[in-house]
């Protein structure tokens, strides 16, 4: 439905505007990431507000979205399948995020363990491609792996200054969101390994 | 209406080719992604 209606559009905008069939091409999928983006977010934001996991479930969500951009990973072949998936899967952390399930004084020994699972994901497999999509120019990845490097590294300080200042809510699902978007960039999720 | 018009243009595509540089856009669908910005792969 989102294509079609990218493409319904693209195509008013390009016959409107005079525009090549690239350009049109361009425009739909420039389309179908907003149109296909907002519907989700919109979806979570709301079932997160019924369900009271609204916090939680926004530190998972910015926490992903911020690293998955980068290291890439495991995509779903339909759109459907990808909304139902990714609120599902935003939606369950959210909730195991606002459960006490770790004490905050262990979230410090987590983080340390998340962080080096997560260094090793990023120097043997990031970035991941798809089918679709994969990075193969040499230079690019590995700009990419010291980027992810960096954010991790940025990330890791953070949440271990801040330990004592945020609830262990925030850590724990923030570090369940890393775990998650580095997991999908594992072959073990079927994404495309770039040999180099 | 055409500075309107070509005001969305420009930002689509903007939006479209500010994946370009990165692996996922955003969750885990992919859309197809028009041959004229793979080849900036």
């Amino acid at each position: 439905m989102i294509r079609r209606l990218s493409d319904d559009i693209s195509c008013y905008l390009c016959s409107s505007l005079s525009y090549s069939d690239d350009k049109r091409e361009v425009l739909s999928y420039g389309l179908q990431i907003v149109l296909g983006t907002s519907a989700k977010i919109i979806s979570i934001a709301i079932l997160a507000i019924i369900f009271d996991i609204f916090v939680s479930t926004a530190v998972v969500s910015i926490t992903f979205i911020i690293f998955r951009r980068i290291i890439g990973g495991v995509h779903c072949d339909t759109y459907n399948k990808c909304y139902f998936v990714s609120v599902s899967l935003m939606l369950l952390l959210g909730f195991l995020g606002s459960t006490p399930l770790v004490q905050s004084n262990h979230i410090i020994g987590l983080l340390i363990g998340i962080y080096l699972i997560c260094v090793f994901i990023t120097i043997k497999w990031v970035p991941m491609g798809t089918n679709k999509k994969a990075i193969k120019n040499k230079e690019t990845r590995r700009r990419i792996k010291l980027k992810t490097l960096t954010m991790l590294t940025l990330w890791f300080i953070t949440l271990v200054i801040f330990k004592d200042l945020t609830s262990s809510q925030i850590g724990l699902s923030s570090l369940l969101s890393i775990l998650l978007a580095f997991f999908m960039a594992t072959p073990l999720m079927n994404g495309v390994k770039i040999e180099l | 209406m055409k500075k309107l018009l070509t005001s969305i243009a420009c930002m689509l595509t903007l939006v479209a080719t500010s994946g370009v540089g990165t692996n996922s856009i955003w969750f885990v669908y992919e859309p197809d992604m028009p041959e004229s910005l793979k080849k900036e792969l």
